[in-house]
């Protein structure tokens, strides 16, 4: 048997509350009666407690049972017989009906542990120690962002609070509102690495579209609040119907758009002409789609084969046609382009156009949409030679690791348009294409340069934050 | 020797063949004896010569040093049996007579006859009887030295060499072993093994990922090679590593049947490393010399550096002919 103050017993209980697992089974006894209170865990990981039930002693044994049976038998209906679910006992009082319901309780959950107390109203002991308990899980900002292989929207979890974070912690997030309309603040809460167990609040926050910098603050558990967002209201729509508005594709605002057709020039006049008409009909189509043309850039270079029977290396250049230029001059560029005699089968200059476009792509601002469409058959020599007997490129680049520097600093997406099938699986046109790949005989212009980012399709509106891919610094499906 | 323009194939030459070539079909025959002449006329031991014996053969000698040098691409694979009577004419020499030394003896130059024969590679394997097999197995048995061309890229993809060979020593042996003369159950031949295609990334890369590649210290060029005490567990391992199970026994078949003091192997390459000449040494990153021609064919990107092209001629020549280049220094 335990005696405690009140002190005591709070520590006590406030231990339990953090640590049980499934159910945690309280019983106060005083001269009264009985109470029994039960604090369980809702799907968020919200410790509640509820009274399960209270009697007073002449109650309890009103229909003639004594207080011994009466209490053994509410014990079995609400309390866990499972071990390791704990049970707590707490007495303000001496007496028969206080023993007789001990010893029934001992009877039930010989480990239940007794605890002598005055002056303490465990109900509201209870309330005060479920409210102020760390958090059980970690909770998620939810927000949306566009996947790097197609620009589809996803919708991805950034950490707020992680598992043991106490009431009155703050977690600031950055994120932008996309709409006029504001946008919902939704928090989940994470059991695990792998799924969200559940919403834990949903709230619409009246902002202007723009970036905003969220300051949360944990209330306790099963509430965030967010102190700087004025007139924020509970969200009372299912999620379901929050998910169900979200739109595939953001509607982007207008911001400058560059887009680099680089054409193999090796070949027939026959394959040179049909990857030419298809770097004109993308160009035509964005001329024709961009509502501001003066956003709108557009380069064209033009590649051929290495030379490998030269006494010193051959360290000829990609042909720049046209670079950063209005459609127009795109247009004419690539008019000006010929084709030239393949010098080697197996592999063409990739490596030093992107060599070529990298530099130049250091002078552009850095909010300018960037997309590469490389038109051609043959894949990028690689920067050592190997088992397949493609001679390495004479300058060295890697075509991989341009291609990821300039994914990584300019956000550019790469699409390709190949004479035929890439050979293998682990063929260069595949990560070449990751963006979009497409066969010359077959191509979808109109989707081409909608996952080139370059035009977008009639959308829905975002009702949640949105994170750009380089603001995004991970997040969770 | 008189020049006498017989037809390649002629039976009626009336000479034996001294050095005898085999190797599976591709194994890189015609193009080692394309860079034969190369390599002797790059040799650092200036003066050795390749020359052809009868117009036909000097007439193919310049095909095939055309062929790989202007052309840049290797000789067509061998179609019919074809006989090359070609010669290794060393530097002249002028020796004094120690009990009269201020007189000269007239200059003599070392020779080496090599008749060779150059044929289809999967020749020996026919069943069936005609007479190409039967001048190949002629020549086999009347030569005293053999060349065999064993070709790893070729084992790794199709693997028939053991299968090439093994009916081959058999013909020979059924021919030469039955009687009384080689009482030791050896065949006689003095046989230089060649794994050709060292160029090859296949062969290369194992080579130097297996450790068997050693760095001379006096060559410029930095060019990996494998040194002659461990070409032969460079040999068994490439048989290891080839497509058929049965070449793995192609080591043991050779020890078998010839004196093991009169095996040597070499790792050979017809056109050798690639060299970028703005860098001036082996790169290994790049070294392919042999690479896809936007035509569909091969060709040949940088010089030509034919490696132990000439070495295991010239030592055949020396076991065959120890008194004509046996003070000679020929492996430099």
């Amino acid at each position: 048997m335990h005696h405690f103050a009140e002190g005591g017993l709070r520590g006590e209980l406030a231990d339990l509350v953090v640590s049980f697992r499934e159910r945690l089974a309280v019983v106060e006894i005083d001269a009264a009666g009985i109470r029994v209170f039960e604090v369980r865990a809702d799907e968020v990981g919200t410790a509640h407690h509820t009274r399960r039930a209270s009697a007073k002693w002449s109650t309890l044994t009103a229909s003639g049972d004594e207080v011994f049976d009466a209490m053994l038998r509410i014990a079995r209906d609400l309390i866990s017989a499972d071990e390791t679910d704990p049970v707590v006992i707490t007495r303000s009082a001496g007496g028969h009906e206080q023993d007789a319901a001990v010893r029934a309780l001992r009877q039930w959950r010989p480990s239940a542990r007794l605890v002598e107390v005055s002056g303490v109203k465990v109900g509201e002991l209870l309330g005060e120690l479920t409210a102020g308990a760390p958090l059980r899980q970690t909770y998620d900002l939810i927000v949306a962002r566009e996947r790097a292989e197609d620009g589809r929207l996803e919708l991805v979890g950034r950490r707020l609070f992680g598992a043991g974070a106490q009431p009155g912690d703050e977690a600031h997030v950055t994120v932008t509102c996309t709409d006029a309309g504001g946008m919902v603040l939704a928090v989940s809460a994470w059991s695990g690495p792998l799924q969200p167990s559940g919403l834990v609040s949903a709230d619409h926050a009246p902002l202007p579209p723009g970036r905003h910098a969220l300051r949360a603050v944990l209330e306790r558990p099963g509430l965030v609040r967010f102190p700087e967002v004025p007139g924020l209201r509970p969200d009372t729509r299912p999620w379901e119907e929050v998910v169900a508005t979200l739109p595939e594709r953001l509607q982007r605002a207008s911001r400058p758009a560059h887009l680099v057709c680089a054409i193999e020039t090796a070949g027939t006049r026959e394959e040179f002409e049909a990857r030419s008409h298809w770097a004109g009909y993308v160009i035509d189509l964005l001329a024709e789609r961009c509502p501001d043309l003066q956003q709108l850039k557009v380069s064209v270079v033009g590649y051929g084969t290495h030379v490998y029977d030269t006494r010193h290396a051959d360290r000829s250049r990609p042909a720049l046609a046209a670079w950063s230029a209005s459609t127009a001059q795109a247009r004419a560029a690539l008019e000006s382009l010929r084709p030239t005699t393949p010098t080697y089968p197996n592999a063409a200059q990739i490596e030093d156009m992107l060599a070529e476009v990298r530099t130049r792509l250091l002078r552009q601002p850095a909010s300018t949409r960037t997309a590469l469409l490389t038109i051609g058959a043959r894949p990028p020599h690689p920067p050592r030679s190997g088992l397949d007997r493609v001679p390495a490129c004479p300058a060295r680049h890697d075509w991989l690791a341009l291609l990821r520097e300039m994914e990584q600093h300019h956000g550019l997406r790469s699409a390709v348009i190949c004479d035929s099938p890439p050979a293998t699986s682990t063929s260069p046109w595949r990560r070449l294409g990751s963006t979009a790949l497409f066969q010359v005989d077959a191509v979808n212009a109109e989707e081409l340069a909608v996952r080139l980012g370059l035009v977008t399709e009639p959308a829905g509106v975002l009702s949640l934050p949105f994170v750009s891919q380089s603001e995004d610094s991970g997040g969770r499906h | 020797m008189a020049d006498t323009d017989s037809a390649p194939g002629d039976p009626e030459r009336g000479r034996e063949p001294d050095i005898a070539m085999w190797g599976a079909s591709g194994s890189g025959k015609t193009a080692f004896l394309a860079a034969l002449s190369i390599a002797l006329n790059k040799s650092r031991d200036a003066g050795w010569r390749l020359i052809g014996e009868n117009a036909v053969s000097r007439t193919e000698l310049a095909k095939l040093r055309n062929t790989l040098l202007q052309a840049r691409t290797f000789p067509a694979p061998t179609e019919a049996l074809t006989h090359y009577s070609w010669m290794i004419i060393g530097p002249a020499e002028t020796r004094r007579r120690w009990w009269w030394p201020w007189t000269a003896r007239a200059a003599k130059a070392p020779k080496i006859k090599l008749d060779f024969l150059d044929l289809r590679g999967d020749l020996y394997a026919e069943s069936e009887s005609n007479i190409d097999k039967k001048a190949l197995v002629d020549s086999l048995v009347k030569s005293r030295g053999l060349i065999y061309m064993f070709d790893p890229d070729r084992e790794a993809r199709v693997g028939d060499a053991f299968k090439h060979l093994d009916a081959a020593l058999h013909e020979v042996a059924g021919r030469m072993l039955v009687g009384d003369e080689y009482e030791d159950g050896k065949l006689p031949h003095h046989i230089a093994v060649c794994i050709t295609k060292y160029d090859d990334p296949r062969v290369l890369r194992i080579a130097m990922e297996e450790g068997f590649t050693e760095r001379d210290p006096t060559d410029e060029l930095r060019i990996p090679h494998v040194p002659p005490d461990r070409v032969r567990d460079f040999f068994r391992l490439l048989c290891h590593e080839a497509h058929d199970h049965n070449t793995e026994m192609i080591l043991d078949l050779i020890e078998a049947f010839f004196h093991k003091d009169r095996i040597r192997y070499f790792v050979t390459s017809s056109v050798g490393l690639f060299i970028d000449e703005d860098l001036g040494r082996f790169d290994p990153d790049d070294y392919l010399n042999v690479i896809d021609d936007a035509g569909g064919g091969l060709t040949i990107r940088g010089a030509i550096r034919p490696m132990n092209v000439m070495e295991p001629v010239l030592w055949l020549g020396q076991m065959l002919r120890p008194g004509a280049i046996g003070s000679r220094r020929w492996d430099g």
